[in-house]
């Protein structure tokens, strides 16, 4: 049980130069290489990191794009809807007109044409009246008295009807 | 009975067993040599082989023998130094020496369970069943720690011997001198017990009986160097804690 001093003193030596040996073969290497895999776990981790970031700033500016060009097209296309409206408008408010102008023009000409065919009527009517008369009357009326009586017998005719 | 007594009689004469007194094998440097500082040699030589081994090549992807070794230093540094010196980042500061308390005091306990070492064959001691090894350690410990409080807080280390009262001076020196004391009574006679109880049983039964016991010795030769680390660490942290 006694402390043997060669022993403590072998003891004393021999840890000290474990020690030495073991922070050059040990410690100092095992230490570096953990710390280096550390530090490149701790980039790892904040690349990671900064990558996730990035990521998530693209995904939103592509969809900021995205509703932009989404917006734009709603405008396009609703501006087209718009302009082709109002040209159906126009198309159909001319065509419209048109019509009616043709229908104007037709209806004054139809009706010109009757007054003409009227007036013909009338002097041919009025030629036959004279000729019917004058040969029931047995002797023709002279070219003054034709003229007046066809002009009388109108005007009644005009008025009868 | 009459050879359990037998056996502790020749262990209180010193004759045999791990009771014996160390006999000088030879002499170095006029010094004396003896069964476990040769036992030191060797323990030494193991660890510093493993050691160059398993760092020769060190790679990002550990191997096999890379990857065992740094399990062992994560463990010290994670689980027997940080938790008591405070710190993660002083663990590492002072693993060097802690680390080398610890693997050598756990080789050096697992000595005793190598055939040849109960029953002591010349040359092949577990080191650590000798107080005189023991001591030697727990004076490095002792050292290491106000070598530490000295170089982290200067002059001003000394102020914690007068704390919380300066007429505690005594008792806090008593203190610091029992701590070295304990630490290598602890451990011898941990490991000092372990090696007699074995002996005594190997010597009674050589076969079968004492498996669980060594089994048992595999555990208290990790716990103890588990508390002689875990011990000098309290002591290099409370030395080096910033002041309170």
């Amino acid at each position: 049980m006694e402390i043997n001093p060669a022993m403590l003193l072998w003891s004393l030596i021999n840890f000290v130069v474990l020690f030495l040996l073991l922070r050059k073969f040990l410690w100092r290497p095992i230490l570096g290489i953990l710390e280096d895999r550390e530090r490149e776990v701790t980039e790892n981790l904040s690349r990671a990191e900064n990558a996730r970031e990035e990521a998530v700033r693209m995904k939103e500016e592509f969809e900021r794009r995205l509703a932009e060009a989404q917006r734009r097209a709603d405008e396009i296309i609703s501006k087209a809807t718009r302009k082709a409206e109002e040209m159906h408008n126009d198309l159909t408010e001319k065509a419209q007109a048109e019509a009616a102008a043709i229908l104007e023009r037709a209806q004054a000409s139809i009706q010109r044409e009757k007054e003409e065919a009227m007036a013909e009527l009338r002097d041919q009517v009025a030629d036959l009246a004279i000729e019917v008369a004058g040969k029931v009357l047995g002797r023709s009326l002279d070219d003054q008295d034709h003229n007046r009586l066809a002009r009388e017998f109108v005007a009644q005719v005009g008025e009868a009807r | 009975m009459e050879a359990m007594n037998g056996f502790l009689l020749a262990a209180e004469a010193g004759h045999t067993g791990p009771v014996a007194k160390a006999q000088p094998l030879f002499q170095l440097f006029g010094l004396d040599v003896t069964s476990p500082v040769i036992t030191e040699w060797f323990v030494m030589a193991l660890l510093v082989l493993l050691a160059a081994l398993a760092t020769r090549r060190l790679q990002r992807i550990p191997g096999r023998l890379q990857a065992a070794i740094e399990v062992s230093v994560n463990f010290i540094v994670d689980s027997v130094v940080a938790p008591s010196i405070g710190s993660r980042e002083k663990a590492i500061r002072y693993l060097p020496l802690l680390g080398t308390f610890f693997f050598f005091i756990i080789i050096s306990n697992y000595m005793g369970l190598l055939p040849g070492a109960v029953l002591h064959l010349p040359g092949f001691k577990p080191p650590t069943s000798e107080l005189s090894v023991t001591a030697a350690l727990a004076l490095i410990a002792f050292f290491a720690t106000h070598y530490a409080g000295i170089r982290e807080k200067g002059l001003h280390y000394f102020a914690h011997f007068l704390q919380p009262f300066p007429w505690l001076l005594p008792l806090n020196i008593v203190e610091e001198l029992v701590r070295p004391l304990s630490l290598a009574l602890r451990l011898f006679g941990n490991i000092f017990g372990g090696e007699t109880v074995l002996w005594v049983l190997l010597s009674l039964v050589p076969w079968f009986i004492p498996i669980p016991i060594m089994g048992l010795e595999v555990f208290f030769g990790f716990l103890q160097a588990f508390i002689f680390t875990t011990l000098t660490s309290v002591y290099i942290g409370a030395a080096t804690a910033e002041s309170h």
